[in-house]
């Protein structure tokens, strides 16, 4: 397990993660100048205000226009900063996937353990329900389904290089949250919805997967090998968890 | 003002809540958790006579087509260490294990009515569940009401044990690696269902315990069998209980001396 967490942000091994470090950055140095310059007219207020002989606090609330109009102009700049912006970005990254060759690998969450499962050699996921789920079956796949009979499910999460991943997130039980830090990613995971993320790797390396919201007792042992690998060892590690189904 | 009051009144009740509770039973050992009051149980009945124990029900638990396939559990990617217990190598669920004989391992097999009345001493010692390489040994066992579970690890990771009991009370209590044993005393009668035991950490691990007021019952094993000694003549209905199945049930009659065989079959 390489080092994550120093004193700064963890390493970033995503193609999408400069973006996102930059945007942390820049709200860091914009929070700090607000700190700092209304620390600074809190400072000069207690001096200039300050209780003396001879003057009297005026308890009415000043009419300024100026002031309105600033008001008004800040609450304008918000709103397009919303709409124009955050909302179009929001809803490209959610809606639009990438459609080359992604792999997809659906993820059961569960107090207090991440289950992968990638479909088999068919390349088809096998049909799976809530009914299913089971103690042999932590995957809930439908025992009748032909096509699940090869699917791979796994503890950890395995995936190559240089390749888009999509990721269909269920929770059998509570609100977990998927949290890849060292992709830049999170996204919370609701019972009864199948919520997709994707991302991008340009580094191999063995990390970890957290889950970001408390959920139980044991969320502190939520956690699961990240494994960033070649496109060769991905498929020798497929290669290896077919054979150890036994089916070969 | 009202708000502080009604807080106060909170305070008080919760406070007398707690105390009253234990007030009732002297305080238990650090490693127990009991229930709050003792069950009524077979101690209510008249003391067991052995000589009167002279008749035997044996029998197998068969099983018929296919059974389900069980997946390997992939141990490594949640804890390495639950790995290499096994050297890498993957284990399989305990819950459907069909025997080469064709008999149905895991099988909880108990006389459910018929022994009442009688007051059964207590065998020496605990009921003992072992965590051993991330699984529990053994997964399906009976003990006696008013018994000790005496839970162990010897494993080198942290695991919790979890217990939802329906009848009994429940417990979660968590034991690291070294951790002493922890003893979970059953007050009531469990067997129909029989409680499940769970490890949050590794959620692949599970076990059954089946909280029983007599001394008649047996867990299918490698060859499928089961054997209930010493009971007293009379007419009983015996139960088959396995995790995934449906419970079967039949009747037996049997006199002085007398032994006799069911046959349990499941289909899969």
């Amino acid at each position: 397990m390489e080092p994550q967490y120093g004193w700064w942000l963890p390493p970033n091994v995503s193609v999408h993660g400069d973006e996102i470090d930059s945007i942390i950055i820049l709200i860091h140095w914009f929070m700090l100048a607000l700190f700092v310059g209304w620390s600074i007219f809190i400072v000069y207020c207690l001096v200039r205000f300050r209780q003396r002989p001879g003057h009297v606090a005026v308890y009415e609330p000043i009419e300024a226009r100026p002031s309105r109009w600033l008001e008004i102009g800040v609450a304008v700049g918000e709103g397009v900063l919303l709409i124009a912006i955050a909302m179009p970005v929001w809803a490209r990254i959610k809606t639009e996937f990438p459609t080359s060759d992604p792999l997809i690998v659906r993820v059961v969450a569960e107090q207090f353990k991440w289950l992968f499962h990638y479909p088999g050699r068919d390349g088809v996921f096998g049909n799976t329900g809530a009914e299913f789920f089971s103690d042999d079956n932590p995957a809930g796949l439908d025992p009748d389904d032909e096509a699940g009979v090869d699917d791979i499910t796994v503890r950890g999460f395995h995936f190559p290089v240089g390749r888009p991943v999509i990721v269909r997130l269920n929770s059998k039980d509570v609100i977990h949250s998927f949290k890849l830090p060292v992709m830049r990613v999170g996204q919370d995971v609701i019972p009864g919805m199948e919520i997709a993320v994707w991302f991008e790797a340009n580094a191999t390396g063995k990390f970890q997967v957290g889950c970001a919201q408390l959920c139980g007792l044991g969320h502190y042992e939520m956690k699961a090998d990240l494994v960033i690998e070649s496109p060769q060892d991905f498929q020798a590690w497929l290669d290896e968890e077919h054979r150890a189904l036994g089916l070969d | 003002m009202h708000r502080r009051l009604i807080l106060v009144v909170a305070c008080l009740v919760l406070f007398l809540g707690c105390s009253g509770e234990q007030s009732g039973e002297p305080a238990p050992p650090p490693a127990a958790v009991e229930a709050p009051t003792p069950a009524p149980s077979a101690e209510d009945g008249k003391p067991w006579d052995p000589a009167l124990g002279t008749a035997t029900v044996t029998g197998t638990v068969k099983f018929t087509g296919t059974p389900p396939r069980m997946r390997p559990i992939d141990m490594a990617g949640a804890d390495e260490k639950c790995a290499e217990l096994h050297g890498g190598e993957r284990q399989k669920p305990e819950t459907v294990v069909v025997n080469d004989n064709g008999t149905l391992r895991n099988v909880f097999v108990w006389v459910k009515t018929g022994v009442e009345g009688w007051s059964f001493p207590l065998p020496e010692g605990h009921a003992l569940l072992d965590q051993r390489g991330c699984m529990y040994v053994p997964h399906v066992q009976g003990m006696r009401t008013g018994q000790s579970l005496s839970v162990k690890t010897s494993d080198p990771t942290a695991h919790n044990v979890h217990g939802y009991a329906k009848v009994n009370r429940t417990f979660n209590r968590s034991q690291p690696p070294g951790a002493a044993d922890i003893a979970i005393v059953m007050r009531r009668d469990e067997a129909g269902p029989p409680l499940k035991v769970k490890c949050d950490i590794h959620p692949w691990m599970n076990a059954y315990v089946a909280v029983v007021d007599h001394p008649y019952y047996a867990v299918t094993g490698p060859d499928g069998s089961f054997e209930l000694p010493n009971l007293p003549p009379g007419t009983y209905t015996v139960e088959a209980w396995h995790e995934k199945y449906e419970t079967l049930e039949q009747t037996v009659t049997i006199g002085d001396d007398e032994t006799k065989t069911l046959e349990f079959t499941y289909g899969g």
